[in-house]
C-alpha cells in the first residue's frame, strides 16, 4: 500500500473510533443537560424524546484528525483543511443554538451567505464550470454567487434530510464513499482525506444513529456535515486553476438536492400564506412514510437510491464533460419522473383512503 | 444540578466547542513549528539553526544536502554557503562560488527587469572546460541560447555571448553537464554532444532536445522523449506525450519506453507539466532509465514535481542513480520559470 493509502486508512480509522468514543459521552451530556429532541413538531417522525448533541462529536473528530494529519502526513496536509475547521466552529456554535434556542431559518441564512462568501475570499471558489459541449467556461464574477449558493446548498440539504433515524448520516457516508472513489481515480489528495474522515465518523454515528435511535445529531451535527461535503466538492487542484466538476457531486447527492429543491417550491407556493421559513411535513421520507413504509423501509429505499445515483457519477466522472451533461439531464428527467410517480401514488392511495371514509 | 435554563445550556456548549478549536489551535501551531522545522525544503532554516548553536559541520552538511535537493539554489542560500565557507576555502575554489551566486542573484533579478549588467568576463574562465566545440554543438548552442533568450531569459537578449561563454554561463545557473562524453556514472558514452534544456511551468516556452545540430523537442506541452542507438548514436525514435492532459498519454508513454531495447540511450525534457497524469508504472520505467527520485514535492521524495522542469539523460536497464538528470521547482508565487538544463559534451570535464 502506498503512503497515501494508508493515510486514507489510518483516517478512516481514526475518526471512526473518535466518534464512537465521543457520540455516548455527548449522549450523557445531553441527558445531564436535558437537552433532547421532543416530539412537539408536526415534521418530528420519533415518539419519544431523544438526546441531541451527536453532532459536535463529528466537529471534535475533524479538528483532531486535522492535527493527526499535520503531525503524521505533513505533506498532504493542506491550508484548507483549517479554513473549513474555522468556517466549522461557526456552522457548529450555530448549530448548538438553534438546537437549543431555535433561531429563525432567515436569520441563519444570512449567517450561511456570509460565511459562503468569506469562505470563497479564503480560496474555496469555483471560477469555472464544465462547458456543455467539451472544455470549460470561465464564470467570471458568477462564481461567487454559484461558490456560495453551493456551500449554503450542500449545508442545507443535509440538514434537511435529517429527520429520520440514520438517513442523513447514512446519505452522507454514501455520497463520501463515491465522491472517495472518483477522487482516489483522480489523485486528488485533499477530497479523499475529508470523505474518509466524513465517512469514518458517519459509519460510526450510525451505530447509535440507525433505528431505532439513541441520539440525533441535531443542527450542529447535520450542518457540519453538509459544510465539510460542500467546501471538499470545490477544492480540486488542475493546472492552478480550480476546475470544479460540481456535475458529479449534485448527481451524488441527488436525494438531498432533490428534497431541497422540493421543500424549495412548496414554501414558495405557500410563502404568502404561512411564510417561506415555516418547516412543514412533506419531505420525501414523509410522504414515503405516509405511504404506509415503515421508517426502516423508507430509509433503505433512500440508500438505495443514493447507492444508484452514486454509481452513475461515479461512471460519470469517467466520461468527457459532454456526456457528464447528457447523463445530468437523464438524472433530472428521471427524478422528475420519480415525483410524478410518487405524487400519482400518492393520490391513488388518497382516493382509496377517502373512499373507506366515505364507506366507513 | 439540573440546568433549566437554555442560555447557560448554550454557554455550556459554546464553552466545549471554543475550548476544543483553541486546544485544536495550539496544537495546530505546536505541530506546524516543528513541521516547518523538520521540512525537507527548509533546510536553510535548519543550517542557520545549527550554525547559530556552533555546529557548524552539521549546518555545512545541511546545506550541502539542501543545495543537492532542491534545485534552482536561492541566491540566500549560496550567500549563506560563502559565509560558512570563507574561511575553509582555497581562493579559487571561492571564487567559483561566488560567480555562481552573481549568475543566481542575475536570474533572481532576470524575472522582475529587463535590465541587467552581467560582467561577462566573469564567464570567460570555468571550473570545467569546454574546449573544442564542433561545428554542429557551436550552432546547436547558439539557437538553444536563441530560443531560451526571447521569452524566459530576456534580460539576457542583448548581452553577446559566445559559444563557451553561454556554457558556463548555464553552467553557473545549475546547468548539469557531463565530461568526455560520458553519462553519469553509467559507464556509456554518446558520440557526439547532447544538450538538453527543460522549462516548466505554463509560462516557460517549452523544451529542447539538440543533436548533431538539430531539436527534437518543442513548445508544446509534454514529455519530450528522444532515443538514440548505443555508440555509434543513430536515432532510434522521438516523441511526445502530454501526460498533463490524459492519463492515455502516460500508458502511450509506458508503451513507448517497453518497446526502447536495453542499452539504448534515453533523453527526456518536460515542456510546462508532466506530472499531472504520471503512473507509478511510468515513474518505475524512468527509473530503469538509471533516474532516481532525488528531490521533494510537498514533502514526498519524487523524481520531479507539479509544474518542475526536468531534463535527463539515462541509459535503458543501469543501476539506478546513475543517470544524468537536472531538475528546478516550479514556484506559482514567484515570478520565475524553472529551466533544468543537462548536457553531455566531449569536452567539459573538471579541471
Amino acid at each position: 500500500m502506498k503512503t497515501q493509502d494508508w493515510a486514507y486508512l489510518n483516517l478512516f480509522l481514526l475518526s471512526f473510533l473518535i466518534t464512537l468514543i465521543l457520540v455516548p459521552i455527548f449522549r450523557w451530556l445531553a441527558m445531564k443537560l436535558g437537552v433532547y429532541d421532543v416530539p412537539n413538531e408536526v415534521r418530528k417522525v420519533h415518539k419519544k424524546p431523544i438526546p441531541y448533541l451527536g453532532g459536535i462529536s463529528f466537529y471534535i473528530a475533524y479538528l483532531i484528525a486535522c492535527l493527526f494529519i499535520e503531525w503524521r502526513y505533513p505533506q498532504y496536509f493542506d491550508e484548507k483543511m483549517l479554513i473549513i475547521g474555522i468556517g466549522g466552529t461557526f456552522i457548529v456554535l450555530m448549530g448548538v443554538l438553534d438546537d437549543l434556542i431555535s433561531i429563525p431559518a432567515s436569520k441563519k441564512l444570512v449567517f450561511e451567505l456570509l460565511l459562503g462568501v468569506i469562505l470563497f475570499y479564503w480560496g474555496f471558489k469555483s471560477t469555472t464550470i464544465a462547458h456543455p459541449f467539451g472544455g470549460t467556461i470561465d464564470i467570471g464574477p458568477l462564481a461567487l454567487l454559484i461558490t456560495v449558493l453551493w456551500i449554503v446548498g450542500v449545508t442545507n440539504a443535509i440538514n434537511i434530510v435529517d429527520g429520520l433515524d440514520g438517513l442523513a448520516s447514512g446519505l452522507v457516508a454514501i455520497s463520501s464513499i463515491t465522491i472517495f472513489a472518483i477522487a482516489y481515480a483522480n489523485k486528488q489528495t485533499f477530497s479523499c482525506l475529508i470523505m474518509s474522515f466524513l465517512l469514518g465518523c458517519t459509519i460510526a454515528f450510525l451505530i447509535y444513529n440507525s433505528h431505532p435511535a439513541s441520539i440525533f445529531m441535531g443542527d450542529a451535527g447535520a450542518l457540519f456535515l453538509g459544510f465539510v461535503l460542500g467546501c471538499a466538492t470545490l477544492v480540486e487542484r488542475k493546472k492552478g486553476i480550480t476546475v470544479v466538476a460540481l456535475m458529479v457531486p449534485m448527481v451524488v447527492l441527488a436525494v438531498p438536492f432533490l428534497d431541497t429543491f422540493l421543500s424549495f417550491l412548496r414554501r414558495l407556493r405557500r410563502s404568502k400564506e404561512i411564510g417561506f421559513f415555516t418547516s412543514d411535513k412533506d419531505c420525501i421520507y414523509h410522504r414515503l412514510l405516509r405511504l404506509g413504509l415503515t421508517q426502516r423501509q423508507v430509509v433503505f429505499s433512500l440508500y438505495y437510491f443514493s447507492i444508484c445515483m452514486g454509481f452513475l457519477a461515479y461512471i460519470t466522472s469517467l466520461l468527457s464533460s459532454r456526456y457528464t451533461f447528457l447523463v445530468l439531464i437523464l438524472v433530472c428527467m428521471l427524478t422528475l419522473m420519480g415525483v410524478i410517480i410518487l405524487h400519482f401514488i400518492e393520490s391513488i392511495s388518497g382516493e382509496k383512503q377517502n373512499q373507506n371514509n366515505t364507506k366507513g | 444540578m439540573k440546568i433549566n435554563h437554555p442560555k447557560i445550556k448554550v454557554l455550556i456548549l459554546w464553552g466545549i466547542v471554543l475550548c476544543s478549536f483553541t486546544g485544536f489551535w495550539i496544537g495546530h501551531v505546536y505541530i506546524s513549528n516543528y513541521q516547518t522545522f523538520v521540512a525537507p525544503q527548509n533546510y536553510l532554516v535548519r543550517a542557520k539553526h545549527y550554525l547559530q548553536e556552533g555546529q557548524k559541520e552539521k549546518a555545512l552538511q545541511e546545506i550541502e544536502w539542501g543545495m543537492n535537493t532542491f534545485r534552482p539554489v536561492s541566491s540566500e542560500t549560496l550567500a549563506f554557503l560563502m559565509k560558512i565557507k570563507k574561511d575553509n576555502l582555497e581562493e579559487n575554489k571561492y571564487n567559483e562560488l561566488e560567480k555562481k551566486y552573481q549568475i543566481t542573484m542575475l536570474l533572481e533579478k532576470c524575472n522582475s527587469s529587463e535590465n541587467i549588467q552581467l560582467d561577462t568576463q566573469i564567464l570567460d574562465t570555468c571550473e570545467i572546460s569546454f574546449p573544442s566545440l564542433s561545428k554542429s554543438t557551436q550552432s546547436s548552442v547558439f539557437s538553444l541560447w536563441k530560443l531560451l533568450t526571447r521569452r524566459t531569459l530576456k534580460c539576457m537578449q542583448g548581452i553577446n555571448l559566445s559559444g563557451n561563454q553561454i556554457l558556463n554561463f548555464l553552467y553557473y545557473s545549475g546547468g548539469i553537464f557531463c565530461g568526455n562524453s560520458n553519462i553519469g556514472n553509467t559507464g556509456i558514452t554518446v558520440d557526439d554532444d547532447l544538450l538538453i534544456v527543460s522549462e516548466g511551468s505554463a509560462e516557460g516556452s517549452g523544451a529542447q532536445i539538440w543533436f548533431q545540430g538539430k531539436n527534437y523537442a518543442g513548445n508544446r506541452r509534454g514529455f519530450y522523449v528522444f532515443i538514440l542507438t548505443p555508440p555509434p548514436c543513430k536515432v532510434f525514435r522521438a516523441d511526445r506525450f502530454d501526460i498533463w492532459e490524459s492519463r492515455n498519454e502516460a500508458i502511450k508513454m509506458e508503451q513507448f519506453l517497453e518497446e526502447v531495447p536495453e542499452g539504448y540511450i534515453g533523453a527526456f525534457a518536460v515542456a510546462d507539466e508532466a506530472t499531472e497524469n504520471m503512473t507509478d508504472t511510468l515513474e518505475q520505467i524512468l527509473l530503469r532509465f538509471g533516474f532516481s527520485k532525488q528531490t521533494y514535492d510537498r514533502n514526498e521524495l519524487k523524481l520531479f514535481g507539479y509544474g518542475y522542469a526536468f531534463a535527463g539523460i539515462g541509459v535503458k536497464g543501469v543501476k539506478e542513480g546513475t543517470a544524468v538528470q537536472n531538475w528546478a521547482k516550479y514556484d506559482p508565487s514567484k515570478k520565475s520559470i524553472p529551466i533544468a538544463v543537462v548536457g553531455i559534451l566531449k569536452g567539459g570535464e573538471k579541471k
